[in-house]
């Protein structure tokens, strides 16, 4: 079985899903094994997913939509969804 | 041209996508906007080198930090940071023992990491130097393959995986300086602050 360091040091590539089938499997057997490095892989899955929901921007500034849909010709609604930019909810 | 008019209506699904990754760059909306048009431009004259078939979102990110070294970069004149301090391997994680003198359980735990603003994961993001700052936001944030985020950065995939070593370390140590300035965690060096109602 893999150890603990050798484990801690595919945490990432594994959370990335970034490992080849062989690696990935033996990082699950030491996880099933090992409390220790269960949990710093748990903490890390959260933190990843903390930093993912929160860095992102949802909305597409209505500013944006339309000098995009002017510049090329764009039938806005249909290119971005049926809301109209004046109802659109400000992102701040 | 009606090709090169459904393809850019094509392209036009990842807007908000790039508009995201532009405003991680630039730190401000005005120029991203400008940046995610100045890339939708690049793209419509570009159509002709575009192979199908190949990853139209990589190609755009790929436009978009050119257009983005290439014009934003030089006009905000900061240097090119490549550097970072060294930082331990898994340096939050290992201090989260600060947190269990106030959280013993695990749900507790998440509430603490839930507890960071979004506006704090944007300004650590900040602080990443840009050759850093990109790769983690692609992997983490958008949760783009590694194979993807060399093509895009058009870097080998080893210089990405480092970049994205590095990257997170810094990442994570600011995110806990913000828990620690918070008081959600406990500094080393000074005493703990009586507890607030």
């Amino acid at each position: 079985m893999a150890d603990c360091d050798r484990t801690i040091a595919d945490l990432h590539l594994y959370l990335a899903d970034e490992l080849l089938p062989h690696s990935h499997n033996l990082v699950q057997e030491h996880l099933r094994a090992c409390p220790s490095c269960l949990q710093a892989f748990d903490f890390h899955a959260e933190l990843r997913s903390v930093v993912s929901r929160k860095a992102k921007e949802r909305a597409l500034p209505a500013s944006l939509q339309q000098r995009l849909a002017e510049t090329f010709s764009l039938d806005a609604p249909k290119i971005f969804g049926q809301v109209s930019p004046f109802d659109r909810p400000s992102p701040f | 041209m009606a090709d090169q008019q459904a393809f850019i209506e094509q392209a036009m699904q990842y807007a908000p996508q790039l508009y995201s990754a532009a405003v991680r760059l630039t730190h401000n909306q005005a120029d991203a906007e400008d940046l995610v048009q100045e890339t939708y431009l690049r793209a419509y004259r570009g159509y002709g080198n575009f192979e199908e078939g190949t990853n139209l979102r990589a190609w755009l990110y790929r436009i978009l930090n050119n257009t983005f070294i290439n014009t934003y970069r030089a006009k905000q004149r900061r240097p090119e940071e490549t550097e970072l301090d060294d930082v331990a391997d898994l340096y939050l994680y290992k201090n989260r023992g600060r947190f269990e003198t106030a959280l013993a359980s695990r749900s507790a735990e998440d509430r603490l990491l839930e507890r960071i603003t979004d506006q704090e994961v944007k300004d650590a993001l900040a602080t990443l130097p840009d050759t850093f700052r990109l790769p983690v936001y692609l992997a983490d944030v958008e949760e783009l393959s590694y194979k993807e985020i060399a093509e895009i950065l058009d870097v080998p995939i080893g210089t990405v995986m480092s970049r994205l070593h590095r990257g997170r370390k810094a990442l994570y140590k600011q995110l806990y300086h913000y828990a620690t300035d918070h008081g959600l965690v406990e500094s080393t060096d000074q005493e703990p602050e009586p507890a607030h109602g």
